[in-house]
């Protein structure tokens, strides 16, 4: 086979792949537009995708369900299949519904539940960028703008190593999360059907 | 008859432990084998519910035999969070790495006691009943008594001098158990495993 041909077809599909770092004046740019765009966030609603990876298994654990948001911190993580699971973030408190076994914690004394609940919403809506929490370098290839954010507090370092929010290029909107443990393994969520600033009704968050 | 058969086969269970010990019996020479987490090429993967001391937890279990006599196990969160993540070789337990409250010797030694039951692949039979349904084996200073059903084994008691925990399953065939229950007696520790469904390369 012609060399040459072999040459561009590694430099064709090289260039689908390949991350690029944002310089400054992309970053302030990129930066802008997802806190206007989050700003204007005042709910939200998702089914996601959650593909559990981990480099020994055949194939990846595989959960799917919804989400809803509500301004300024109710949340709803709704797992669907293949089970039924679902947690409700509102008020300072916590509550579970496990397969229909209810149960209720006060997150409100708790920093790690605070800040997971933090990183939930704004992994979702994508107002994480606080680099006081994290150091976070920003990225684009052909088809995602995003950001890589190592957690600067020493408890949330234990549980995760690296997020990566992965944001569609028109809407600057978060399109994957990507939770790495360690290099061989991440949890990655996939959203689909965003709906933005739609009427939430409050009986959406009763667990 | 069938009751009777497993009366004087407790007895003599009864009669052994308490009489002569557990050193006296010897084996029959037989084996039952335990091929639910035997294949290689599959990802076990459970939905597990944990009761312990009234406190509830919910995640997800991945078991995988990675080689001949080693399986690795993860508990993640639902959200994907590794809680522990261990390696069984041959009924000892190597944790890899686990989170600051789970990390307690005794939970530690309870899962590598309660796995090394699960994942075993045979268990030496030293007395069975007429029907070849209930056997007797022991390994170590325990004792187990095992029931089997139609596909593979249904239920394990592990004792030592009394019964310290019960492991349950539900099969539909004889290498894939689709729900394992596990209850101490010594402890307020059940498990509750079922299955997402097995995946294959």
């Amino acid at each position: 086979m012609n060399r040459y041909f072999l040459f561009f077809i590694f430099i064709f599909f090289g260039s689908f792949a390949q991350d690029r770092k944002m310089d400054a004046t992309e970053i302030k740019a990129f930066r802008e537009a997802v806190n206007a765009k989050s700003a204007a966030i005042k709910s939200m609603t998702t089914d996601f995708t959650q593909y559990k990876h981990m480099d020994f298994l055949s194939k990846d654990v595989e959960t799917s369900g919804k989400m809803a948001f509500k301004e300024p911190n109710t949340l709803l993580w709704e797992y669907k299949k293949p089970y039924n699971y679902s947690i409700v973030f509102k008020n300072g408190k916590i509550s579970i519904n496990d397969e229909g076994k209810k149960s209720q914690m006060d997150a409100s004394g708790s920093k790690i539940f605070a800040k997971i609940n933090k990183l939930i919403v704004g992994s979702v809506s994508g107002n994480l960028f606080d680099d006081k929490e994290f150091t976070i370098s920003y990225f684009t290839n052909a088809n995602f703008n995003f950001a890589r954010l190592i957690p600067k507090d020493a408890a949330l370092k234990k549980y995760i190593k690296e997020i990566e929010l992965s944001f569609s290029k028109k809407e600057a909107t978060v399109e994957q999360v990507r939770l790495l443990e360690s290099d061989a393994d991440y949890t990655k969520i996939v959203f689909k059907n965003k709906v933005l600033n739609a009427k939430v009704d409050d009986a959406a968050f009763r667990n | 008859m069938r009751r009777l058969t497993t009366l004087l086969f407790a007895i003599s269970l009864f009669a052994s432990s308490c009489g002569s010990g557990l050193s006296s019996m010897k084996p029959t020479g037989s084996v039952i084998e335990n091929t639910y987490f035997s294949n290689p090429e599959t990802d076990y993967v459970y939905r597990t519910s944990i009761e312990i001391y009234g406190h509830d937890l919910g995640g997800i279990l991945i078991i995988k035999k990675t080689s001949q006599g080693t399986h690795r196990l993860v508990l993640t969160t639902d959200f994907g969070n590794k809680l522990i993540d261990a390696t069984m070789t041959n009924g000892v337990l190597t944790v890899n790495s686990i989170v600051e409250e789970f990390d307690r010797k005794l939970l530690i030694r309870t899962l590598e006691k309660d796995f090394s039951v699960i994942l075993r692949d045979s268990f030496p039979i030293y007395s069975s009943d007429a029907t070849d349904v209930q056997h007797f084996s022991i390994i170590g200073d325990e004792s187990y008594e095992i029931i089997k059903g139609l596909h593979g084994i249904e239920k394990i008691v592990r004792s030592k001098r009394k019964p310290k925990a019960e492991y349950t399953f539900k099969a539909e065939n004889d290498i894939f158990a689709h729900e394992i229950h596990i209850r101490h007696f010594d402890l307020k520790l059940e498990m509750d495993l079922k299955s997402l469904k097995p995946t294959e390369k």
